[in-house]
């Protein structure tokens, strides 16, 4: 499937090294550090998965969420949250805000490509 | 020439004898003019002197003026003479009584007395009491001495004196009597002379300080009492001396050494020519007096002190006439001026409008607690400032048991109020920030943790090149301490949540043994690898348990992992279920393990926080946070847990839960031995989401937010939420009690269905609505409480299976 575009959202850059060299084996990965680069580079790249992290500069990983929702072309990409806050609060309101999955950092690496191959490609006719 | 010296000697004897001569006749003349009294003679035997004049004249004027009356008698008692004091105490002239017998200016019975004296006279000096005969038949209490004068002419002459006893008895009497008085004083009188002698000593002093008259007559009193003043003795005598009167207290001592303090006053009595002459002194035995007073006065400054510097101010309120007495603290604490006057009604005015109710029933209140009362109120202060006041108060009844006055203290509890509010603001700030502290702190370390873990991976897959095999191993040895780490980093985030209240549990009916499996499935590979036995034992007949499935199995894995750390190859763990005895109620679960087991001494401090038992062989131990949790999660369900452990033999961790049952919870709903409504409805909801395969996140998402919309939909005294189950595939099933008629359950499934209908909560999902009518136990039944309530959670349970297995029929 070397044709699936993930999208990451995520400022830290050595995670980000990790999930290059974690997911390129299968995926083209495309990385935006903060909220306004994430909408921009989504809009250029239509990725079919975005992984996002909440804990963004600036603006917070919601409102990203908010932006793909608002626009078009994005809300229908399937987003999985992936973050280091508290899912006894975050999980629910992550898919509130129309994720589609919650990974609490530090992830089992299986769990996550499973949840990646569950969603990726998976179009959301709401 | 003889002749001529003969006649000169002759003319010189002459002229000599005539200047003697002349020199006589001088002297005689001298003489009988009274120039000279007294001659003094040069005798063969000495000197003498004769008195030329006559004997009368300047002591007759002595005898006329003295105040005794004096008479000359003969040996038979006829008056010579008689001087005119004597006369004066007769009342008759002098010339009158000279010439008679003294007996008849003596009263009949004196005249026996009278010859005795006189007779005796001639001997020796007499001396005794007569009464007087006056002219006017009068009697006057004398004193008569007789002495016998120089005998003249050859007769015996008495000289008979009269002292006037009247004056003198009356003076006496009168002193005796005032004496007596004295002594009839309690206090003790003294009279001393300006040497500080005592001359009167009454019986009052006597008593007070234990010496008797005799004893103290006559001493130094200052010596004898060991007087102190409290000034110097010098400033006292001066003033005593300068005013003629003094007034203090001072310090004496009693005969037996015990010391007193006097009240004491002293005059001064001055002669005629102002001189001082004696000192009166009246003193008044106040030591116990002033033992009290000082007593008082200390414990009066001791409490004003106190609230002055407590700033408690005092009051009183005369409810009779509406009057307010106030202390200066309690002007201060309402910002008035000192010396102001305040009214009730001025006072009411300035409290806050919504607190003036409370002070009637404050005092109601009073009334009936023994007359003790409080209050607290705010009140306007002149200055605009609100201030919040503090009283506590007394009442005091009348006769007819009506309140009439109180007394009470106020203090200005504003500080104190607003440090409460402060303090309460910063123990939620302070909880708010340890929490935000927490949840920063475990969601930073996360993400190193998170590259730490991404990266490890990628080696270990190869993704950076082939391992050899200690390369393998080591990042092995590096990814199971990263586990630990998240798994410490977990159970903090998890205490915090517990001392937070924060944790959430979601109670609900569930299957224990499904559970059981649960934990038993993600742990076995470990113990497999430890080679550990693990199984499981669940009676056949358990109940559903009430509790948060997830909690149930975090706990088990908890208690699974610990076994497994204490546990050597070839041992066992086993997981017992089983309905707890005596006490139905809950279901009793057991974990136990064939290990190395606890020491005693561990065994009660192992579920504390942080406590760790070392484990014989060396193994991480983790934060030792999971017996905390397991504690707090097992007790915050109405649960218990504890530890049976036998060294070298094994140990066991058990643990309650509570059964689930209908009629626990529907048991609140039924009010005074009455249902909430004539009708009661089982209401289903089916909820299913519209996505195909969604993931188990997703699942647990919608569950979850079905769960809570169906709940804000309910009435807390009319509707009770029973259950959630699953149903066919993906189908979720909510059950709700709900007491209602007809109207009132079907706008209970309206409110529902519009939940689903919002956006964005519930829009992935259908919902399906059904409702069963219950029969209802008629509230006449003679039906005890607990029985109407297991009457209709049975009809419940009932309905909710038959709904179970009617499920296809229903489908929508």
């Amino acid at each position: 499937m070397n044709d699936r575009k993930i999208l990451i959202v995520e400022d830290d850059l050595d995670l980000n090294l990790g999930y290059e060299v974690f997911l390129k084996v299968h995926h083209t990965v495309f990385f935006a550090v903060d909220v306004q680069s994430a909408v921009s580079e989504a809009i250029r790249v239509q990725p079919d998965l975005i992984i996002l992290d909440l804990g963004l500069p600036g603006e917070d990983g919601y409102v990203a969420l908010e932006r793909f929702q608002e626009n078009p072309s994005l809300s229908t990409v399937p987003v999985i949250v992936v973050s280091g806050r508290d899912p006894a609060t975050h999980k629910n309101r992550a898919l509130k805000a129309g994720a589609k999955a919650f990974i609490q950092k530090p992830w089992n690496s299986a769990a996550l490509l499973s949840t990646i191959d569950q969603y990726i490609g998976s179009v959301d006719c709401t | 020439m003889a002749k001529a010296q003969r006649s000169r000697s002759a003319v010189r004897e002459l002229r000599h004898r005539s200047a003697r001569l002349a020199e006589a006749e001088d002297t005689l003349k001298a003489i009988r003019s009274g120039h000279v009294d007294t001659i003094v003679v040069d005798g063969p035997s000495g000197s003498r002197i004769f008195a030329l004049q006559s004997p009368d004249d300047p002591y007759r004027i002595l005898i006329e003026r003295m105040n005794e009356g004096a008479a000359t008698l003969t040996s038979d008692g006829t008056i010579l003479f008689c001087n005119r004091r004597l006369a004066e105490m007769v009342g008759e002239a002098a010339e009158r009584i000279v010439g008679s017998c003294f007996k008849s200016i003596l009263d009949e019975k004196e005249w026996q007395g009278f010859t005795v004296s006189t007779r005796q006279a001639l001997k020796n000096d007499v001396r005794n009491s007569a009464q007087l005969l006056r002219k006017d038949g009068t009697t006057l209490p004398v004193q008569l001495s007789f002495s016998r004068l120089a005998n003249q002419r050859g007769r015996q002459v008495i000289c008979v004196i009269a002292t006037d006893l009247g004056e003198q008895k009356r003076a006496e009497l009168k002193l005796r009597e005032q004496a007596a008085l004295l002594d009839l004083a309690p206090d003790a009188i003294v009279v001393r002379d300006m040497q500080s002698r005592i001359l009167f000593w009454n019986r009052g002093a006597e008593t007070i300080y234990g010496w008797s008259g005799e004893e103290a007559l006559g001493k130094d009193s200052a010596e004898l009492l060991k007087t102190e003043f409290f000034e110097s003795a010098e400033a006292v005598r001066a003033q005593l001396l300068r005013q003629g009167h003094w007034e203090d207290d001072a310090i004496q001592c009693k005969r037996d050494g015990t010391r007193l303090v006097v009240a004491s006053r002293s005059v001064l009595q001055r002669d005629a020519e102002g001189a001082p002459v004696r000192i009166l002194t009246i003193n008044n035995d106040v030591t116990d007096q002033r033992q009290a007073e000082a007593r008082h006065a200390s414990l009066t400054e001791r409490l004003a002190l106190a609230t002055e510097v407590a700033k408690v101010g005092v009051w009183e309120w005369d409810m009779t006439n509406n009057a307010l007495t106030w202390d200066s603290t309690m002007l201060e604490i309402y910002g008035l001026p000192m010396n102001s006057t305040v009214t009730y009604d001025q006072w009411a005015g300035r409290v806050h409008p919504d607190d003036l109710q409370q002070i009637e029933a404050s005092l109601r209140k009073a009334i009936e607690n023994n007359g003790e009362g409080n209050l607290e109120f705010r009140i306007l202060r002149k200055d605009g400032s609100l201030r919040n006041i503090s009283a506590v108060y007394r009442v005091f009844f009348d006769g007819r048991r009506k309140v009439r006055r109180a007394i009470g203290v106020s203090m200005d509890v504003t500080e104190r109020k607003d440090a409460e509010r402060a303090l309460e603001q910063s123990r939620i700030d302070e909880l708010h920030f340890k929490d935000e502290l927490l949840s920063h702190v475990s969601h930073e370390l996360r993400t190193p943790l998170a590259a730490m873990k991404q990266f490890s991976t990628i080696l270990q897959d190869g993704l950076a090149g082939a391992l050899n095999e200690k390369q393998l191993k080591y990042q092995q040895l590096v990814m199971k301490n990263i586990e630990q780490l998240q798994a410490m980093i977990n159970d903090l985030l998890e205490v915090t949540r517990l001392e937070n209240g924060k944790l959430v549990i979601k109670p609900d009916s569930i299957s224990v043994s499904e559970v059981v499996t649960d934990a038993i499935n993600m742990v076995l590979g470990s113990a497999q690898a430890k080679g550990v036995a693990l199984s499981s034992d669940i009676s056949p007949s358990m109940p559903a348990a009430y509790t948060d499935p997830i909690r149930l199995r975090q706990i088990l894995l908890i208690l699974i992992d610990n076994a497994l750390r204490f546990t050597p190859s070839g041992g066992e763990i086993k997981i017992r279920a089983r309905l707890s005895e005596p006490d139905a109620k809950f279901v009793l679960l057991e974990v136990s393990d064939t290990g190395c087991g606890i020491p005693p001494k561990d065994v009660n401090r192992i579920f504390e926080r942080l406590y760790q038992v070392k484990p014989a062989r060396s193994s991480r131990m983790g934060l030792g946070l999971g017996l905390f949790i397991c504690e707090g999660l097992v007790v915050r369900q109405g649960g218990q847990i504890w530890v049976e452990s036998k060294v070298n033999e094994g140990t066991t961790f058990s643990f309650t839960l509570p059964v689930f049952s209908v009629s626990t919870l529907i048991a609140p709903l039924l009010v005074n031995d009455k249902w909430p409504a004539k009708t009661v409805s089982l209401v289903e909801v089916q909820v299913w989401p519209r996505e195909a395969r969604p993931s188990h996140q997703a699942r647990e998402y919608w569950s979850d937010e079905a769960r809570i919309g169906i709940q804000k939909c309910l009435t807390s005294h009319l509707d009770m939420f029973l259950l959630q189950a699953r149903g066919q595939g993906e189908k979720q099933r909510f059950f709700v009690a709900a007491f209602a008629d007809e109207g009132g359950v079907s706008t209970l499934t309206e409110r529902i269905r519009e939940q689903f209908r919002l956006p964005p909560l519930l829009k992935g999902t259908d919902c399906s609505i059904f409702q069963t009518t219950l029969k209802q136990v008629p509230p006449e039944s003679s039906v005890s409480a607990k029985d109407a309530v297991a009457n209709m959670a049975a009809q419940m349970e009932m309905a909710i299976k038959s709904q179970t297995l009617s499920e296809t029929t229903n489908h929508e």
